[in-house]
């Protein structure tokens, strides 16, 4: 069978990459053309909730270092830098989410020496999520059929949540040994999974450009 | 060849819950395996195939061998195990990569495994679900996939563990069948159900599980069983209570139910239609759970989503987890305004009478399936509404437990309406005044 070839790891070390120059660089143009660039990404994917995302979330913490330097700060310049820099941050968390696909990922480095028991435990509770987002709202659902009524900050939601999922736990582990998973055993690989060359010089690329064109 | 085979098996849970069982199950055959809530079916099942670490005293032969110490590798080749929640049994995304990563684990060669995964999609007749996110699959579906695991791992054994819960008479149906076929194709299959119909014709042998011991029942218990149910009562006196107006209800795009003008009775209903047909979204839409065109009247007032709603209706939902707020029976009985001392004197008679008064002080999730239920059912009818919606409430209950029900609905029906979605319709024979039915998106009164 033909390998099955992955960007996954290409674009997990483009987005590393820029986190960490966004970090130390100075440039309010990169961290914009980056903004662009994922607003760009997340509309091809038709991913248009996160882009609401990525409108609101970093609004509060941005705004609130901007006034916080413009009032206190010696050198007002970096609050315009700080409040672009949270937005491009957010915005490559959520390409991370988004566009790289964490089963490829993780398959990768298990066929890359990465323990077995990490990838695959890392594995059921990604797939676990929604479920556990799914308990929440049935949390509250079932209190309102009682005639009470949970706020989302009521802290017996999350004391249940978490007691759901530690009682999903052997669950779990009894349906991975039912499929045969055996800590430490050998373990055959029937579809070879290859990070793609092409992408890698792609993601080169555009770092480079980013760079050069941006800076 | 063996099947399964059991020598002097001890096991402890809460007390003695197996003292020197021997017994052996027939090789390439079907057994049923039946017996009350908390009898210890799952646990018997657990035991033989042994991916729970439970320690117990005795011999279990699978296939002539002993699994005690096996590598988890070897008990999978050799045993399949189909578990009762069809939501937490998957490791990957897909059904593909879940059936990769079976034979993976089975450290196969690639071409044997190629082989295995296509002749297993091709019996599992689900090469349409193949690619899609398990999240999305309804609970048959699940069930179907996790089977189709089984099969490509080709183990000589299966057990099953209350599969059918929550699937439909034509899935379940359809299942045993295939079954049947995989038993003529040389499997051993073990499959734990409360429920005895579909199985005439097709199970070989019939066990039934009781204070520890097993025992074996003559086949013609299953060919008795009752197939056809009075649910209406021509004579029985109700009044329209909850109307719909124009109401059109649909989930992810897809129309499940319209009504131009209908009205659901006081009294007893019985509400049946195939799996996915609608009926739970019906009843999530009832309690304004679920969003709907058109509008929804009870009486005279029309229906909103508001926190004062709850105290007129309600909806008991089709997985007892879901209805938990709390984490101890005893909580959740409590849970909500204060009961009368009336309540919780008849709370107490129901754990009495259905064997869960030690429990109250534990944990909800330590209870089997059927309990849970219990406890659900129990704190449900504990509450004064006028119009009670249940959603599956006999699904992983004995005929003792649902008669103890049945009678308590009955009782409470003088006062109260009463719409329940069921796949069992035994128990509410005689009891149920009216049937109604969903098919095709239409509701419709069935006769007699």
């Amino acid at each position: 069978m033909l390998p099955k070839k992955t960007n996954a790891l290409n674009l997990s070390l483009l987005i590393l990459l820029l986190t960490l120059e966004i970090s130390f660089s100075h440039s309010v143009k990169l961290d914009l053309a980056l903004i662009g660039l994922a607003t760009g990404f997340l509309l091809w994917r038709r991913a248009f909730k996160s882009l609401v995302v990525l409108a609101l979330l970093p609004l509060i913490p941005a705004a609130s270092t901007y006034w916080a330097i413009t009032l206190h700060g010696t050198d007002t310049s970096y609050a315009l830098l700080l409040f672009v820099r949270t937005y491009a941050f957010t915005a490559l968390g959520l390409v991370f989410l988004i566009g790289v696909d964490l089963e490829a990922l993780l398959l990768w480095l298990e066929q890359h020496k990465l323990s077995p028991n990490f990838v695959y435990g890392l594995l059921v509770v990604i797939h676990a999520l929604p479920q556990i987002m799914h308990e929440v709202a049935a949390i509250r659902e079932a209190s309102l059929l009682r005639g009470q009524k949970l706020h989302p900050w009521s802290p017996m939601i999350y004391v249940k949540v978490i007691f759901v999922a530690m009682s999903w736990q052997d669950q779990y582990v009894k349906a991975m040994y039912a499929h045969g998973y055996t800590e430490g055993a050998k373990r055959n690989v029937r579809r070879a999974i290859i990070s793609s060359r092409r992408g890698l010089v792609a993601a080169a690329a555009l770092f480079l450009l980013l760079n050069v064109l941006v800076r | 060849m063996m099947g399964i085979e059991l020598r002097k098996l001890r096991f402890q849970r809460d007390g003695p819950l197996f003292d020197g069982l021997d017994f052996e199950f027939a090789t390439g055959a079907m057994t049923v395996l039946t017996g009350d809530s908390g009898s210890g079916k799952s646990t018997l099942l657990s035991l033989i195939a042994g991916f729970a670490p439970l320690t117990y005293e005795g011999t279990i032969l699978v296939d002539g061998q002993d699994n005690h110490n096996a590598s988890m590798q070897t008990k999978a080749s050799r045993v399949g195990m189909l578990f009762q929640n069809p939501d937490q049994q998957f490791t990957m995304r897909t059904l593909r990569g879940e059936l990769n990563f079976a034979l993976e684990n089975l450290d196969l060669p690639a071409d044997v495994m190629a082989k295995q995964i296509r002749q297993s999609v091709a019996l599992g007749e689900n090469d349409t679900f193949l690619d899609r996110d398990l999240q999305t699959l309804s609970g048959g579906e699940k069930q179907r996939a996790a089977l189709t695991v089984l099969l490509a791992m080709d183990a000589p054994v299966l057990l099953l563990d209350e599969p059918f819960a929550s699937i439909d008479p034509a899935s379940r149906q359809q299942l045993i069948t295939k079954l049947g076929k995989l038993r003529d194709a040389g499997k051993t299959i073990v499959i734990a159900d409360h429920d005895l119909s579909d199985y005439a014709g097709v199970a070989d042998e019939l066990v039934s599980l009781e204070k520890g011991q097993l025992t074996r029942l003559p086949l013609t218990t299953l060919t008795t069983i009752p197939t056809h149910f009075h649910l209406t009562q021509t004579d029985a006196v109700t009044t329209p209570l909850l109307h719909l107006d124009q109401v059109v209800c649909s989930q992810n795009c897809r129309v499940l139910i319209r009504a131009a003008d209908w009205h659901f009775n006081t009294g007893i209903t019985t509400l049946t239609g195939a799996n996915g047909s609608g009926k739970s979204t019906l009843l999530r839409a009832m309690v304004q759970l679920h969003p709907y065109q058109g509008r929804m009247f009870l009486g005279e007032r029309r229906l909103r989503h508001r926190q004062r709603l709850f105290q007129t209706m309600t909806l008991a939902v089709q997985d007892a987890t879901k209805q938990f707020v709390t984490l101890t029976p005893a909580d959740e009985l409590k849970f909500g305004a204060p009961l009368t001392a009336e309540v919780r004197e008849r709370q107490q008679a129901a754990l009495d009478y259905l064997g869960l008064t030690e429990k109250q002080s534990g944990s909800l999730y330590h209870l089997s399936d059927g309990q849970k239920k219990m406890i659900q059912l129990i704190a449900m009818l504990s509450l004064d509404r006028s119009f009670l919606l249940l959603d599956e409430p006999f699904s992983g209950l004995d005929e003792r437990a649902c008669a103890f029900f049945t009678a308590w609905i009955k009782e409470k029906a003088a006062e109260e309406a009463f719409l329940i979605v069921t796949h069992r319709l035994a128990p509410l024979a005689g009891v149920s005044q009216q049937h109604v039915q969903l098919a095709d998106q239409h509701l419709a009164v069935l006769g007699e």
